[in-house]
């Protein structure tokens, strides 16, 4: 059978409670009203029994029934000596039935009719015993139980159908926002545009389900932005040193030029590209998980202070200073080439960032050591500040492009860190400071 | 160091990659002849594991054709034949050094070892010496006068490629283009923080400086300033 849907399933399982509980409580009735007819026929026909039982009397060895045996009116009354043979009767019963000591008991009598019967052999004295028998109709009694039944019966189809309008109604009620972020999200799948939200704005599961749905787009779409920007910003990349460098060969060709001229031109372009091409095998890499960091005992304190000494002399060209405050022996497993490549990331942008004064620290925690490079320059704006560890984001796009700024450094930098087991992050204070963190005895994450 | 391994079995290709790397060797990989060309002509190798059956060219046409060009990189022949026709001609074709599959890692570095000494016009041993500075290329141990000098991995690549080429001015692009290999993209700065660093350890507190800076044009390793 074809699995049914949760709407369906619901509907069904609706219905089917009302059936069950409508057959419930008909059996209940029915149990207690056929249990309530027979308490009240047995005792009916025990009080005709005993009332009769004052009525029978021995007179000089003879059986005498009093008159009074028909006032017993509420039930019938037969009266059979020890032989069997008849010696009084009220109206007469339209049954045939032996006679029999026991319970009161159920008897198919003419007609279909059903009759109470109750029979009691009774001692006169101790010789002579008669039969009394009290019986009556259950008609008025069978008759409730069949209306009763006939209700009930009537009852099901329109209760089982009420059910599964009600079911459908209300399923489809309540499953009605999940029907509207299906089809949104199938228009959203299908379309260009992830730009379209869900947009529920119920306070229950299925707004909460909303919400991170379109969060989750939110993300998608601007995923999908930066990788249009990277192709875009790429193949701009790569086109550009490539014009050039077609154009150079075709003026080194002709007759009347120069070829060395055209060739040194080339000879830049080629390093421009090789390095561009190196930067997005490993950006790739490291997307594919496959880049892997050679890991050595380093001493992080000499590689942040040749570091800073290094980009020293460029400072002092740009009238900045760059003081240290270096805690000595910070030594950790790590990848030395990486880890020089962070850091004099940081110190580049430090340097065209600052105005006065570069500052550059590390100082070691309890199982980790905690690195700084902060400059005393405008800062990172903040609508930026999310992003900058993104590869290729430009905050400034004038102002890197001219620096020779490719825009992975950063985004290398935080790769770096991760790969360590630590992390970086940046911050607003008087300046932009950034800040990472590496284990001290760190394992390839 | 810098070294090209050409082997056409990936496995094979990829276990002598690990190996060389474990040593501190930059290493490049290619799987045929053709590739193998265009690296040969690309990039200056300090050595090359060179595997005859190859396919596109193979190993002993390509040698003779480098050879040839005036490539003087010193090359060991891996092949699966052991006749002694193979090894005359394999070594005739203008390699250094022959060794038979399957071979024990450890003999190949050994002889890649010895095969670059030939090169470098070291001493038997392998010991390369400028004034007192000494570097151990067999044990990869460096001494200053008395004092052994501990350095990483790389920044022993890059003292014994400056040693090797005592008294050469080695540009960046050079140094760069010997100590690591072709996937690595990091940014200018870092060798010249790597010769700081070696400076510290190798010229620090004493009277003769070795390691210099040739404005404009790069580094070199020798005495007089």
């Amino acid at each position: 059978m074809k699995k049914l849907s949760v709407k369906q399933r619901v509907v069904l399982f609706t219905a089917g409670i009302m059936v069950l509980m409508v057959m419930l409580v008909y059996g209940i009735l029915r149990w207690s009203s056929v249990h309530q007819a027979e308490r009240y026929g047995s005792e009916t026909l025990r009080q005709a029994s005993r009332d009769a039982e004052d009525e029978i009397k021995l007179r000089d060895g003879m059986l005498v029934l009093d008159r009074d045996l028909a006032d017993i009116d509420y039930a019938s009354i037969q009266i059979y000596d020890s032989t069997g043979r008849m010696q009084y009767y009220g109206p007469i019963p339209a049954f045939d039935a032996p006679l029999a000591e026991g319970k009161p008991r159920r008897v198919m009598g003419d007609e279909g009719r059903i009759w109470y019967v109750y029979d009691v052999l009774h001692p006169v004295s101790d010789s002579v015993s008669v039969w009394i028998r009290s019986c009556m109709r259950m008609d008025s009694v069978m008759e409730v139980e069949n209306h009763v039944h006939k209700v009930f019966l009537f009852m099901i189809l329109p209760l089982c159908a009420l059910g599964i309008v009600g079911g459908h109604l209300i399923t489809r009620r309540a499953f009605a926002p999940m029907t509207q972020m299906a089809e949104a999200a199938e228009r959203i799948a299908g379309g260009d545009d992830l730009k379209e939200r869900i947009g529920l704005k119920n306070e229950d599961e299925f707004g909460k389900l909303s919400q991170v749905l379109d969060d989750m787009l939110a993300r998608l779409e601007a995923a999908f932005r930066q990788e249009k920007l990277f192709t875009a910003n790429a193949s701009h990349e790569l086109r550009t040193p490539l014009a050039v460098i077609r154009s150079q060969c075709e003026l080194g060709l002709q007759e009347d030029n120069d070829p060395r001229a055209a060739i040194m031109v080339i000879a830049e372009q080629e390093k421009r590209l090789s390095r561009l091409v190196k930067e997005l095998l490993l950006l790739s890499r490291m997307d594919a998980h496959t880049e892997k960091l050679t890991l050595e005992r380093v001493d992080l304190s000499a590689l942040m202070e040749a570091a800073a000494e290094e980009l020293m002399p460029a400072a002092q060209e740009r009238g900045l200073a760059i003081k240290m405050d270096i805690s000595p022996n910070c030594i950790l497993m790590g990848d030395e080439l990486r880890l020089i490549g962070m850091l004099v990331n940081l110190l580049e942008n430090a340097l065209r960032y600052a105005s006065s004064v570069i500052t550059v620290s590390l100082c070691r925690g309890a199982d980790h050591f905690v690195g700084t490079v902060r400059d005393d320059g405008p800062g990172i704006p903040p609508e930026h500040l999310p992003y900058i560890f993104q590869r290729f984001y430009q905050a400034d796009p004038a102002r890197s492009r001219e620096s020779g700024s490719s825009g992975i450094g950063l985004s290398l930098a935080e790769w770096t860190a991760k790969a360590h087991g630590g992390y970086i992050e940046a911050q607003n204070d008087g300046g932009a400071v950034f800040r990472f963190r590496l284990p001290a005895g760190t394992e390839q994450s | 160091m810098r070294i090209l391994v050409v082997e056409d079995e990936p496995i094979l290709n990829e276990s002598l990659k690990k190996l060389l790397a474990r040593e501190g060797y930059a290493v490049d990989c290619c799987f045929d002849g053709e590739e193998a060309r265009l690296n040969f002509q690309m990039t200056e190798y300090d050595g090359a594991v060179l595997d005859i059956m190859l396919p596109k060219i193979d190993g002993l046409t390509l040698l003779r054709e480098i050879r040839s060009a005036g490539n003087v990189v010193p090359v060991l022949l891996l092949t699966a034949r052991d006749g002694i026709e193979d090894r005359v001609m394999g070594l005739d074709a203008g390699a250094d050094d022959y060794l038979v599959k399957p071979f024990a890692g450890e003999e190949l570095l050994a002889r890649i070892r010895a095969m670059m000494r030939r090169q470098a016009n070291g001493t038997p041993t392998g010991r390369l010496a400028l004034a007192d500075l000494v570097v151990d290329t067999g044990k990869r141990q460096v001494f200053r006068g008395e004092k052994e000098i501990f350095l990483s991995s790389r920044e022993y690549s890059i003292l014994e490629y400056l040693m090797r080429n005592r008294g050469v001015v080695l540009s960046r692009q050079r140094i760069e283009d010997h100590i690591w290999n072709y996937d690595y993209e990091g940014g200018s700065n870092v060798v010249d923080v790597y010769i700081r660093k070696l400076r510290k350890l190798v010229d620090e507190g004493c009277d003769k400086k070795l390691i210099h800076t040739v404005r404009g044009m790069g580094y070199v390793l020798r005495e007089e300033a």
